[in-house]
């Protein structure tokens, strides 16, 4: 017994705070009911392009109950949200009206029917303008502006070689245009914030929100005040997916701004409408993807070119860019590569964040190429991937070494292990049977996308217990239960001693967006060296206490151990009372910074990404050709995470990505016309219930990263993208047709086997 | 806004003759979302779901007997019920959903995509229309006018609905195709109701309705007279798939297109039939 040996990273731990959650005792902010609290609730355009002439308040404050009605003349701020440059989203609109679920004016009452009615009763006078409703329309000549700078939001190219020149030199040459639709992030909880003036000049909102230092320092600069004066606490958070930044930001600030006006609290909270309308999607894309390879199948080139439907507003259209730039050409060794990205506006509802981050729509396109390429050359789709797989030592498509860390032929390897199922007996020829495969990679943490630093602190009581806050949030996917396992195991003290405290923007350092599946990386590693930093100074206690040099003890189960005679013990609670009163500190504020990103802007080649997490997915299905429903048979899901820390959390997490993957690649589609969305509930729009899960297994690949806790990289987004493109692609070789959109429903399939596109059970020719 | 609870069927007559802009709440899973929405303005509500009368399942002689305020819970787990009923209703939404929402709901909602409406025409059942005035009896076929329109005169209850015993002694079925898997919405539904002859398995009596393919729940007689005195073989089957999606009047809406309604039809009427028969082991159709 040395305690080298790690004895709470690895094991399968329950979440830490799951007990709350599955028995209903935690708290949501919709849950909280304060004396005066009044209601807010926006009205929104209704239209999707538009000139705000004028909102005339009247009629709605002569609503029983109606307290007050906000139009952005009375925000005292520069009236003014995005999360990135460029801020261009007004909180309520000014002049002109970029989306029909653009707020423009709030009404705040004593109930919410009230504010409903309120909303209802305004007199808003817009002159329609043609709305701008395709990405086509909007990059056509002449097009009309829908922000001052034109309608292309951000563009980049990423230029690995050169490209032409070795696609015209290629032997084999495949080349195809790919389109996703839009995608709801459909979490249970909509939006929620309630602002609860302090009287003291300062104001408190708790959010359901994703990333709290975003929400105080907009909040406070739309109600011009000090950053100081507005503390931000993040309540439970029914899932956010990247959903809950921008839309979190607007109804902090319109419940702050009607709380400090009225002095009362004041609760907005969405309905599931307001919630797929008025809040970010996920990007629709056009990708063009031209491939050339040998007859051997190494592929020397990538030519992709790649539209994003960004809607009206920014929110993180440019980051989306850039990530759907880097990774589109795939977990490959290619020598020559040649990617143009761009985000354009158009008058719906504007998309940013939403887990996985542009590389969904890139790897279905991608990988719905190497298919292509593998049906072409007569080769294994799989074979195909192999022969080209990233190993360590080889560049990506930025030209970025990474010398370990790249699990992706270990990935690839354990699905070709797995036996593919068994068709079932099945003498009819109502069923048709298929399997798909896809590779993907994607980076982790923020990278080329901004810094990266997460301060962590780690406190221990004089009861050797310890409490560790950081800005980072828990958002349902487990990193609360991941911070535990890290400084539990560090200070050898018992998980069920160790609490991760709620975020407020009062008490832990600001760490940064929760995002790129940098908590378990980035996050950890900040709460590791907070927690050796206490243990440190807990070592130089016990030793005093010990009488022996601090080298030979180790901490194990709560105790301070002598490691040559481990029956001398000293229970940590005395050590840390004993280093209270000596003054010894048991309070640590630690910096996790990942190295910084070096490279071109014009050509994107250097390092961006601290790791990459790789992903080889199989997916076997089978389709009614009657119906053209799908029953997944067997999902399997390889991932190289580095280290596994808590291997539930894991597979919650590759479970609950997966089945958003699917949702996307099969069922749901944001139905629009003339710019309003149609479906915008979830009996029209068809997310994934419970038993639409299908039956995921998580495979683990553990290939060390150097800059994470214990070598683990994150997970959150990966399986997404991975399980939509191989959705898309087993959909294909069972019905021996490639479908080149997102998603492809049931509707879609019945069609392709009805009108003879199937090559395989096509009616006609089953 | 008032909110009565009645406690007999006379009761709520009263209360609704005293409040004619009031509106009749049982589950509330249709009705909730409709005046939250704007779409209804009540100026009250009258809670059917706690009358006793209501919330009944009973056999006379000749009958077999469901309160409107039996809920889909209810339907789906009882015994007596025919299965056409007992699956649509197990298939309305979710659990949360079934333990408050009622046939009689589903009935008076009129949704031409209603899961248990497609199983009462294939029932003949008659629904019981109660007012201060008067009583009348109308036949499930004759109830549905247009989608959300109904035969019910503003002051009447529906108070139960039955179908003749006799209808027992068949076999029925049902299936229904959505978007998803659970809680959702038929984009196209389907009920059937049989008998086969002993021996030769030759249909001898058949019923066949659909939802969510024309303005009201659908009989697609045409296809009944096609099948009686047929084998179900798969050369049958083959048919009732090729010609069902013809004999009916869909649309395309954001959950389906018409097209795919039409392909689908007849897959479902199949499916229906197989649920009829197979659990009695009689389902000879071939192997699909
Ligand atoms: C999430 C969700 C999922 C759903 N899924 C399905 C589904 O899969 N399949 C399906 O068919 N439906 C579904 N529905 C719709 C609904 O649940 C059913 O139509 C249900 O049967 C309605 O019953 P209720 O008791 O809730 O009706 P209510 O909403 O209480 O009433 C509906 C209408 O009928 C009137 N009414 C009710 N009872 C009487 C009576 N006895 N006499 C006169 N008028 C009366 C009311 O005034 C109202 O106009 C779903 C609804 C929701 C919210």
């Amino acid at each position: 017994m040395t305690g080298k040996e790690l004895r709470i990273v690895g094991r399968r731990v329950r979440k830490v705070d799951g007990i709350e959650l599955v028995t209903g005792q935690a708290k949501f902010t919709a849950d909280m009911k304060l004396p005066g609290m009044l209601y807010g609730f926006a009205r929104r355009a209704g239209q999707p392009a538009g000139k705000l002439e004028g909102v005339k308040k009247d009629e709605a404050l002569k609503i029983p109950g109606v307290v007050d009605v906000l139009t952005a003349e009375d925000l005292p701020g520069p009236n003014l949200i995005g999360v990135l440059p460029p801020f261009d989203q007004p909180v309520l609109a000014t002049g002109d009206i970029r989306y029909a679920g653009e707020s423009v004016a709030f009404v705040v009452a004593e109930t919410r029917e009230a504010a409903k009615r309120g909303a209802a009763a305004l007199d808003v006078r817009i002159t329609e303008v043609p709305p701008i409703l395709t990405v086509d329309e909007a990059l056509g000549d002449g097009a009309r502006k829908i922000h001052e700078n034109g309608n292309i939001t951000f563009s980049r190219k990423l230029i690995k070689g050169d490209a032409d020149k070795a696609l015209a030199e290629a032997p084999v040459v495949v080349e195809n245009t790919y389109e996703t639709s839009f995608q709801d992030h459909a979490y249970l909880e909509p939006e929620t914030d309630l602002a609860v003036p302090g009287g003291d000049g300062r104001i408190t909102v708790y959010a359901s929100c994703q990333s709290p230092f975003h929400l105080r320092g907009l909040i406070a600069a739309n109600l011009s005040v000090p950053a100081g004066r507005v503390k931000v606490v993040q309540s439970n958070t029914g899932g956010s997916f990247g959903g809950k930044d921008d839309v979190a930001v607007e109804i902090g600030i319109l419940a702050a701004a009607a709380a400090l006006r009225t002095g009362r609290p004041v609760l907005v909270a969405h309905e599931r409408g307001e919630s797929m309308v008025g809040s970010n999607l996920r990007h629709a894309s056009r990708i063009t993807i031209t491939t050339g390879a040998t007859k051997e199948g190494k592929i020397v080139a990538r030519k992709i070119k790649i539209i994003l439907d960004g809607g009206a507003y920014a929110s993180e259209s440019p980051f989306v860019v850039m990530k759907a730039l880097i990774h589109a050409a795939g977990p490959y060794l290619i020598p020559h590569v040649f990617v143009e990205s761009t985000a354009v506006y158009t008058n719906k509802t504007y998309a940013g964040a939403f887990r996985g981050f542009g590389v969904p729509q890139v790897t279905f396109a991608s990988e719905s190429q190497m298919d292509e390429l593998a049906a072409k050359l007569g080769m294994n789709p799989l074979t195909l991937r192999k022969i080209n797989a990233l190993r360590p030592g080889d560049a990506t498509a930025t030209g970025q070494v990474f010398k370990q860390s790249v699990g992706l032929l270990q990935a690839i390897e354990i699905l070709e292990k797995e036996r593919l199922p068994e068709k079932p007996e099945d003498p009819s020829d109502r069923y048709l049977y298929g399997t798909g495969h896809s590779c993907m990679l994607q980076g982790i943490s923020n990278g080329a996308e901004g810094v990266d630093v997460v301060g962590a602190t780690v406190q221990v009581s004089q009861d050797g217990s310890a409490l560790v806050g950081l800005g980072l949030t828990e958002l349902g996917q487990g990193s609360r239960t991941v911070y535990a396992q890290i400084a539990a195991e560090e200070l050898g003290i018992p998980l069920e001693t160790v609490t991760v405290r709620q975020v407020d923007t009062d008490s832990v350092h600001d760490s940064g967006p929760t995002v790129a599946s940098r908590s378990t990386t980035v996050g950890g590693m900040a709460v590791l060296k907070a927690a050796r930093e206490v243990k440190e100074s807990l070592l130089d206690m016990a030793a005093l206490m010990l009488q022996t040099d601090k080298k030979e003890i180790y901490f194990q189960d709560g105790f301070a151990i002598l490691s040559k005679n481990p029956d001398a013990r000293i229970p940590l609670r005395e050590v840390a009372t004993a280093a209270y009163w000596t003054g010894h500190p048991l309070m640590h504020l630690a910096f996790s910074k990942a190295p910084e990103a070096k490279y071109d802007h014009d050509t994107h080649q250097g390092s961006i990404y601290i790791a990459y997490n790789f992903g080889a997915h199989r997916m076997s299905i089978r389709i009614d050709r009657w119906t053209g429903e799908v029953r997944v048979l067997e999902h399997l899901a390889a991932h190289d995470v580095g280290k596994v820390i808590n291997p539930v959390g894991l597979e919650g997490q590759v479970e609950g990505g997966s089945l958003i993957g699917y949702g996307y690649a099969h069922m749901e589609k944001i139905e629009e016309s003339r710019g309003i969305i149609r479906n915008a509930n979830f009996a029209d729009y068809a997310v994934p219930s419970i038993k639409d899960r299908i039956p995921t297994r998580t495979l683990v690949v553990e290939e060390a990263n150097p800059t994470g806790p214990y070598g683990a990289k994150g997970v959150g987004e990966p399986p997404v993208a991975a399980t939509a493109a191989c959705f898309a692609n087993a959909v294909s070789d069972a019905l021996g047709v490639r479908f080149t959109r997102l998603p492809v429903t049931r509707q879609d399939i019945l069609r392709a086997l009805q009108s003879g596109a199937a090559t395989h059970g096509g009616d006609k020719n089953g | 806004m008032y909110y009565c609870i009645p406690r007999t069927v006379n009761e709520a007559l009263q209360t609704v003759a005293e409040h004619p802009a009031g509106a009749f709440i049982a589950g509330g899973t249709d009705l909730m979302i409709l005046i939250s929405e704007g779409l209804k303005k009540p100026d009250g509500l009258i809670d059917l779901s706690r009358i006793e009368d209501l919330r009944a399942i009973r056999k006379d002689e000749k009958f077999l007997i469901l309160g409107s305020a039996v809920t889909m819970r209810q339907l789906a787990r009882h015994e007596d019920i025919p299965l056409c009923l007992r699956m649509g209703a197990s298939q309305v939404g979710s659990p949360q959903i079934r333990s408050v929402a009622t046939l009689g709901g589903n009935i008076c909602n009129a949704s031409p995509c209603g899961d248990t409406l497609p199983g009462l025409l294939v029932l003949d059942a008659e629904f019981l229309l109660k007012s201060l005035k008067e009583e009348r009896r109308v036949k499930a076929k004759d109830f549905f006018l247009s989608p959300k329109k109904t035969a019910l005169r503003t002051g009447e209850i529906l108070v139960e609905v039955r179908f003749p015993l006799i209808k027992l002694t068949g076999s029925s079925g049902f299936a229904k195709i959505g978007q998803r898997r659970g809680q959702v919405i038929s984009q196209v539904n389907a009920a059937v109701w049989c008998t086969l002859e002993k021996e030769s398995g030759v249909l001898s009596d058949l019923r066949i309705a659909a939802g969510s393919v024309a303005p009201v729940p659908l009989e697609l007689t045409a296809l009944e007279e096609k099948l009686l005195g047929k084998v179900l073989d798969d050369e049958t089957i083959e048919g009732v798939r090729q010609v069902a999606g013809e004999l009916i009047a869909p649309i395309t809406d954001v959950r389906a297109t018409e097209e795919y309604r039409r392909a689908v039809m007849g897959s479902l009427i199949v499916d229906a039939l197989r649920s009829a028969l197979e659990a009695s082991g009689r389902w000879k159709g071939g192997n699909k």
